[in-house]
């Protein structure tokens, strides 16, 4: 089960159920990992108002005509008919228009294999050694890429970028907001939990060939391998943030309680904390609920050995990504509860991708399963809603009844939820932040464009007022 | 095959589908054709016909010619990655394998063709690839269950490889089609032994006289501005026809290109800065091109996903190309550039055409449209089993969970 994030452990303090006074000390020291230097800047907020258009939740309602109210940032009211009145607010008139919440990606790799490909800038693999859980997506990011504009014209507003399957724990992912910002870090989303990528399948046996795992079942080896040592270290950790606690509420008392309880020799003394090893520290972050598990897979065999892994070591797989597939399984993934991040169409590129069929989301979604469409792509992910469009028509061709609202969650909540965001974004619901789009036809067609994007209710892409993200692009002679 | 046998039964001279069927010539009404022959008769409504039995349409259908997917490897590989199912390249051979004829290692068989048939195209023109010279590109047929029923043309292109450098290239080419011209004027010097050194064997030669001449295009991929105008300066002063593949730039010449009648395969996903050569690349590319009169295909789907097809020409539409142009950029235009011919639905071509309708009434029916699908493929006037390996594993699975293999009963 989950416990606590670790960044919501920094800020609240607020400790597990089933511990409730124990401080998790591993969270306290990763702080200083996650100190920011840059802080994303809060621009004031200015009120909005859309209305006229069609209004598509993603959370079950579709208004025609609707209207979103944000202030402050977060959507304050949404519902259907006249909009209600709210003196100063910004009039948007979407009358022949569709809204719907910003659209997520679980899968990018922007910025760590940003364009144009360039072996100096290509920095997602840390291809040295089949286990690198320390290494972080965010210290190769690439806040330049100008793939980043591209995914927020298509209307993406969140994403995760991973590093890439070379390694069977490739290292840490990175969940972002669409603000761009001069490093990765004051575009984390705030408030996500960490993620970790590992990978099953062709990728690491062809990478390791010579030096191992060359095969399948030396794959899982090395993975259950790591996490035997994680479990190990977790223990250390476990003890020691006890000891620590009780340290802490010794020094805490009075000086003549302190006295009392020395000479009742039960002053406990400072302990020592363990070693900092940046690997170990991931994989415990894993095995203690703090980090979010996101695996590259393909065959459903493969996927069943992960799940297997993750029920022995007591962690949660959020999503199988790729899981071409899920289809075979989707009772079994229904059953522990995880996602499956997909493409509508991609197959046959290796022997792990053949058995692709293109009903894959929609057969996963229709045994109430949480479907999911990624890109994996600079290309995809500019069109995250065409390709769920062609989920859906597969599915539909396969028999299953698929609403509009049903596919836009593969590409909004969906997401949002295995990334651990989705009390923040991926609906159109009063509470959320105001990230949503403000498309010129139907989100489903070839044809639409994201005219207008919102994250936390600023528009940061406007079809009239176009501009250059990237500094790459810059004197380039382009637009 | 149903519907076919139905119609034969009642002796009908011809079959007939009525519609909206949309051609580069605007919209007619309707399409007769003799099963036997493959071919139209007629697109008069007048002719009697027995008309095709399709299953009730729940919303409006739109009938086009089967689309055409260029340069791709269809029927030369099963999976990317598994090296034992590829023969694309020749690998280490000569770089210079003109004839190298790449239909020669079609297989009918592969399963992504008919994955790739029933999203609706219906034709492909496939290309070897590797080396300077890669080959013989040909066109071929998404049927049958032979060589010789599936390949139309064996030879349609020669496939150009490229140097990193453009100028190595045409230094590469001069040497080239200077010794390919010399074994044209002194066949009995080289007969005899007594010939000065060649670049590559004489059978690798002699593929690139019709080059040479213009009666075959060259293909080549080629993406920046400097190098697409080193490209037509070159070509200039020879007869070379010339198909660009890809040309994520070639918009910044686009007169020029039209001009020296240069055909353009574009990948409209070409969003600019995906590469150092692509940095000008602009999502318009198609429009600025078709505009400007050059004869513009779309592509670039790769091989498995052939069946992308319909979805890159919306993607050209929904940046500026108009759909009468990208309906002639996956229809008629490939079978102009590479000279197989038909592809408008008139009468006396082959009645190959796809029925397509919305699975949504939210959005109209419209090949382009990611949310259309096609519920009938006719190649030669015969009907297209829809099924493929991908609908068959779908439909092994669909009524589960659990696994397909259950105890049989004993019998």
């Amino acid at each position: 089960m989950l416990k606590f994030t670790v960044l919501g452990a920094l800020l609240t303090g607020v400790a597990m159920a089933d511990e409730p006074e124990v401080p998790w000390a591993l969270a306290e020291v990763e702080a200083d990992g996650l100190r920011a230097v840059e802080t994303p800047i809060h621009w004031p907020n200015r009120s909005l108002v859309i209305s006229g258009g069609t209004v598509l939740t993603a959370a079950g309602d579709v208004f025609v005509p609707g209207y979103v109210v944000v202030e402050g940032g977060n959507i304050t009211a949404v519902g259907e008919g006249d909009a209600p009145e709210l003196v100063d607010a910004e009039q948007v008139d979407a009358t022949g228009r569709y809204i719907t919440p910003g659209l997520i990606d679980t899968h990018s790799h922007l910025g760590v294999d940003p364009s144009p490909w360039a072996r100096a800038h290509s920095d997602g693999n840390e291809a040295t050694s089949p286990t690198t859980p320390g290494v972080w997506a965010e210290h190769s990011f690439w806040p330049q890429d100008p793939g980043l504009q591209r995914a927020a014209e298509g209307g993406v507003t969140s994403l995760q970028v991973l590093p890439g399957s070379a390694n069977l724990v490739g290292g840490r992912g990175a969940v972002l907001h669409m603000t761009p910002a001069r490093g990765g870090r004051a575009m984390r989303f705030p408030g996500a939990p960490e993620t970790l990528k590992m990978a099953c399948g062709e990728n690491p046996k062809r990478v390791y060939e010579n030096s191992g795992p060359s095969t399948r079942m030396g794959n899982v080896r090395g993975q259950r391998r790591a996490f035997l040592q994680a479990a190990e270290a977790m223990e250390e950790w476990e003890d020691y943030s006890e000891s620590l606690a009780e340290f802490r509420e010794f020094e805490a008392l009075s000086d003549k309680d302190k006295a009392k309880a020395r000479r009742r020799e039960e002053a406990p003394s400072e302990p020592d904390m363990p070693g900092r090893d940046l690997d170990q520290e991931t994989l415990i972050g894993l095995l203690h609920g703090d980090i979010y598990a996101q695996i590259h897979c393909y065959r459903a065999d493969d996927m069943l050995s992960m799940m297997q892994m993750g029920d022995e070591f007591g962690f949660k797989i959020r999503s199988f990504h790729h899981a071409i597939e899920a289809y075979k399984i989707r009772d079994l993934l229904v059953e522990h509860d995880i996602s499956a991040s997909t493409w509508a169409d991609w197959w046959g590129f290796k022997l792990e991708a053949y058995d692709a069929v293109q009903a894959n989301a929609a057969m996963l979604h229709d045994a109430g399963g949480r479907a999911i469409i990624h890109s994996d792509s600079e290309i995809g992910i500019q069109r995250l809603n065409q390709e769920a469009a062609k989920a859906m028509r597969a599915g539909i061709a396969a028999g299953i009844e698929l609403s509009t609202n049903d596919v836009l969650r593969w590409v909004t909540i969906n997401p949002a939820w295995a990334m651990g965001i989705d009390d923040e974004v991926g609906t159109l619901e009063v509470g959320k932040r105001a990230d949503l789009v403000i498309w010129d036809a139907h989100p489903l067609s070839v044809y639409a464009h994201a005219e207008n994007v919102f994250v936390d209710g600023h528009l940061i892409i406007d079809r009239e007022q176009p501009r250059t993200w990237s500094d790459f692009e810059i004197g380039q002679g382009v637009h | 095959m149903l519907v076919l046998l139905a119609a034969l039964a009642t002796a009908a001279p011809c079959l007939q589908v009525s519609g909206e069927i949309r051609t580069t010539d605007g919209v007619i009404e309707s399409v007769s054709f003799d099963p036997e022959t493959g071919l139209i008769l007629s697109t008069s409504q007048a002719v009697a016909c027995t008309a095709i039995v399709l299953p009730e349409a729940s919303q409006g259908r739109v009938i086009t010619a089967g689309f055409v997917a260029v340069g791709t490897r269809t029927g030369l590989t099963e999976v990317g990655a598994v090296s034992a199912t590829n023969q694309s390249d020749a690998g280490g051979d000569s770089p210079i394998r003109a004839s190298l004829v790449a239909t020669e290692s079609y297989n009918p068989m592969a399963s992504h063709i008919a994955v790739t048939r029933m999203a609706g195209v219906t034709d492909a023109v496939i290309l070897p690839g590797g080396g300077l010279i890669a080959g013989q590109g040909g066109w071929v047929r998404l049927t049958g269950d032979t060589q010789s029923a599936a390949v139309v043309d064996p030879s349609v292109v020669m496939v150009g490889g490229r140097d990193e450098h453009m100028s190595r290239t045409l230094r590469l080419w001069r040497q080239l089609f200077d010794d390919a011209d010399y074994l044209k004027k002194n066949r009995g010097a080289v007969d005899r032994g007594t010939a000065r050194p060649l670049s590559a064997h004489p059978a690798d030669l002699r593929p690139l006289w019709p080059v040479m001449s213009g009666d075959q295009p060259l293909i080549v991929g080629i993406d920046r501005a400097s190098d697409i105008e080193s490209l037509l300066t070159f070509i200039a002063d020879t007869d070379l026809s010339i198909v660009i593949d890809g040309g994520a730039e070639a918009w910044r010449h686009a007169d020029a290109l039209a001009e020296a009648g240069v055909a353009v395969l574009v990948d409209p996903t070409v969003f600019g800065p995906g590469g150092f050569d692509q940095l000008q690349g602009r999502p318009d590319n198609a429009k600025l091109l078709a505009d400007a009169g050059v004869k513009v295909m779309l592509g670039h789907t790769g091989t498995h996903n052939a069946r992308l097809v319909a979805h890159q020409a919306g993607i050209a539409v929904g940046q500026g190309l108009s759909a009468e142009q990208a309906l002639a950029a996956v229809t008629s235009t490939p079978r102009e550039v590479f000279g197989v011919g038909g592809g408008a639905l008139t009468a006396g071509t082959s009645a190959t055409f796809v029925i397509w309708e919305s699975v949504t009434s939210e959005i109209p029916t419209d090949p382009f449209e990611p949310t259309t699908r096609a519920v009938a493929v006719y190649i030669d006037g015969v009907a297209q089993d829809m099924g493929s390996r991908q609908t068959d594993l779908r439909d092994r699975y669909i009524g589960l969970p659990g696994s397909p293999l259950v105890p049989l009963t004993p019998q």
